[in-house]
C-alpha cells in the first residue's frame, strides 16, 4: 500500500476490493442465508452441468449461479420467466467482480402449485374414467411370474424380496429397475413397465418406491406413467411412499398398496397359512374317509343281518322252534283236558257214590220191596202182607205186622 | 400377450385348487366306497406335493436389460419362453 499523502484514504487493489466485499457481505447474517423470490431469465446449462440464470423483479436483477450437485436434485429445471423462490448465500464471483446468489434449492412456487397441478391432472384422467373400479382387475391367487419396476438400490428392494422369501417364494421374479425420482424418471419408468411386460405369462406388476416428499414421489404423478400404468395388459399394484401418499399412480393402478412392502404382501399368499390349510385338509380327508369306512361297514351289517334272515338255515331254525312252540302247546291243552275229565269223573265219582243204593245200604239202611215194587211209604202195605228186605249182605223176608 | 400353452408340470395353483374340490368332492358324500377310496388317495397326494412345492422353493430374482432393441427383446423372450419348458 501506498500513501500519497498523510490525509489520503487508503487505496485497494481490486482483488483487496472484491475481497473487501466478499467478507462483507459473507459476514451478513441475512446473506449468508436467503430466500429469494424472482422471476427466472436467461437461463443457460453449461456441459460442466452447472446452471446459470438471474433472477429479476420489475426493478432490479440477481445473478445465480448453482452447481451440478443441487441441479440433481431438482425434479425439474426452471422454466423461462417462471415465478421461483431461490435459497442460497449471497457472494462475489472476484474475477468478474460480480455479486451473485450461490443457489442450492429452488421451490417452485412451492407446493401448493404442486398439488394444483396434481389436482388439476386427477380430475382430467379421472374424467376420462381411468380410475374407474371396473377398469381393476383382480389379482392371481398364486402368481407363478411378478414383475418389480423399482429402482435396483436402496432398501425398497429388499424389503419386498425380504417379503417374497418369507411368504411365497415360488414365483419367478423379474425386475425392470428404474430412476424413482428426477426429471428422467418418469420416462424410466415408462420403459421399465414396457420392459416387464415382455415376459412372457407375466402375472402381476409391482411398482414400487419409498417415502418421500410430493417432488420426491412427483415421477409417479406424471401423465405419462399413469397412462402407462392403465395400458398395462397385467395387474399393477402400487406400492409408492407412505400410508399417507397418495399418487396419480396409485389411482391409476389395479391395487394400491400404502407401502413397497404392504405391495409384496398383497401379491401372494402366505405360507404359513398355506402350510396349515394343508395339514386341515389332510385332517378332513381323513375325516372322510373313516366315515366313509363306517358306513360301508354299517351297511355291510345290515346287509347280513337281512341276508340272514332270509337264508333256508333261518327258515327251518324258525319253522323248528315254531314246532316246539305248538307241540307245547298241545302238550298244555291236551294236559288240560285230562285234568278237567279228571275232574268231571271225579266229580261224577263222587255223586254217584252218594246216589249209589249200595252204598246207601252200607250206611244201614234197607230197600223194602213187595212183589218187586220198592215201598217207600206205609200206606203201600197192609197187615201181613209179606215183604221183601235188602240190606247190604243180602236179603230176608219180613212179614208186616 | 398372448398366454402360452401350461408346462407339463403342473402349477401350485393346479395342485392346490384340485385338492379344495376333492375335498368337497368327498365331503358332499354319496360316494361308493371304492370313489371314496380313490378320492382319498388322490387328495393326500395333492397335500404332499403342495407341501413339496413349498419346502424345495427357492426366490431368485432375475434382472431384465434395460432399453433393449426389438431384436434384443425377442432373444429375451426367446430365453424365457426356454426357462418355462424346462420347468
Amino acid at each position: 500500500m501506498q500513501q500519497l499523502s498523510p490525509c489520503a484514504p487508503k487505496i485497494l487493489h481490486v482483488s483487496e476490493l472484491t475481497a473487501h466485499l466478499r467478507r462483507t457481505i459473507e459476514s451478513d447474517a441475512v446473506l449468508s442465508d436467503v430466500w429469494v423470490q424472482g422471476e427466472i431469465a436467461n437461463t443457460s446449462r453449461y456441459a460442466s452441468g452447472h446452471l446459470y440464470f438471474t433472477l429479476k423483479d420489475e426493478a432490479a436483477t440477481m445473478s445465480c449461479v448453482m452447481w451440478k450437485g443441487q441441479v440433481a436434485r431438482l425434479r425439474r429445471l426452471p422454466r423461462e420467466g417462471e415465478a421461483v423462490y431461490a435459497h442460497g448465500h449471497v457472494s462475489v464471483y472476484d474475477a468478474r467482480g460480480q455479486v451473485q446468489l450461490y443457489v442450492d434449492a429452488i421451490e417452485f412456487l412451492g407446493a401448493g402449485a404442486l398439488w394444483q397441478e396434481f389436482e388439476q391432472l386427477k380430475q382430467r384422467l379421472a374424467n376420462e374414467g381411468l380410475f374407474d373400479e371396473s377398469r381393476k382387475r383382480p389379482l392371481p391367487r398364486f402368481p407363478r411370474r411378478i414383475g418389480i419396476v423399482t429402482s435396483r438400490s436402496g432398501a425398497v428392494l429388499q424389503d419386498i424380496r425380504h417379503i417374497l422369501e418369507r411368504r411365497y417364494p415360488l414365483p419367478q421374479v423379474f425386475l425392470a429397475s428404474t430412476a424413482v425420482q428426477g426429471a428422467d424418471a418418469p420416462a424410466q419408468i415408462v420403459a421399465a413397465l414396457a420392459a416387464v411386460q415382455r415376459v412372457p405369462n407375466l402375472d402381476v406388476i409391482i411398482l414400487a418406491r419409498g417415502g418421500g416428499s410430493i417432488e420426491d414421489l412427483w415421477a409417479f404423478n406424471d401423465e405419462r406413467v399413469a397412462r402407462a400404468i392403465c395400458a398395462a395388459r397385467v395387474p399393477v399394484v402400487c406400492g409408492v411412499g407412505h400410508e399417507t401418499d397418495f399418487t396419480i399412480a396409485d389411482f391409476c393402478a389395479d391395487v394400491r398398496a400404502p407401502t413397497p412392502t404392504a405391495a409384496a404382501q398383497f401379491c401372494t399368499p402366505d405360507q404359513n397359512e398355506l402350510r396349515a390349510n394343508l395339514l386341515l385338509f389332510e385332517r378332513r380327508l381323513q375325516r372322510c374317509i373313516r366315515d366313509a369306512l363306517r358306513e360301508a361297514r354299517r351297511r355291510l351289517n345290515q346287509d347280513a343281518a337281512a341276508l340272514y334272515r332270509a337264508s333256508p338255515q333261518a327258515l327251518v331254525q324258525n319253522r323248528r322252534q315254531r314246532v316246539d312252540e305248538l307241540s307245547r302247546h298241545a302238550a298244555r291243552l291236551l294236559q288240560r283236558r285230562l285234568e278237567q275229565q279228571r275232574a268231571r269223573l271225579g266229580a261224577a265219582d263222587r255223586q254217584l257214590y252218594v246216589l249209589n243204593p249200595l252204598e246207601t245200604l252200607g250206611r244201614g239202611y234197607a230197600i223194602v220191596t213187595r212183589d218187586e215194587t220198592v215201598i217207600t211209604d206205609p200206606a203201600q202195605v197192609a197187615r201181613d202182607d209179606a215183604l221183601q228186605v235188602r240190606v247190604r249182605g243180602g236179603k230176608f223176608m219180613t212179614r208186616v205186622t | 400377450m398372448p398366454k402360452k400353452a401350461l408346462p407339463a408340470e403342473p402349477s401350485f395353483e393346479q395342485l392346490y385348487t384340485e385338492l379344495e374340490a376333492t375335498i368337497e368332492q368327498l365331503e358332499a358324500g354319496n360316494l361308493s366306497l371304492d370313489d371314496a377310496l380313490r378320492l382319498y388317495e388322490r387328495g393326500m397326494e395333492l397335500a404332499r406335493q403342495c407341501s413339496q412345492m413349498l419346502d424345495r422353493a427357492e426366490l431368485r430374482i432375475q434382472e431384465l436389460a434395460p432399453a433393449v432393441s426389438p431384436n434384443e427383446a425377442l432373444e429375451q423372450e426367446l430365453e424365457l419362453m426356454e426357462d418355462e419348458d424346462e420347468e
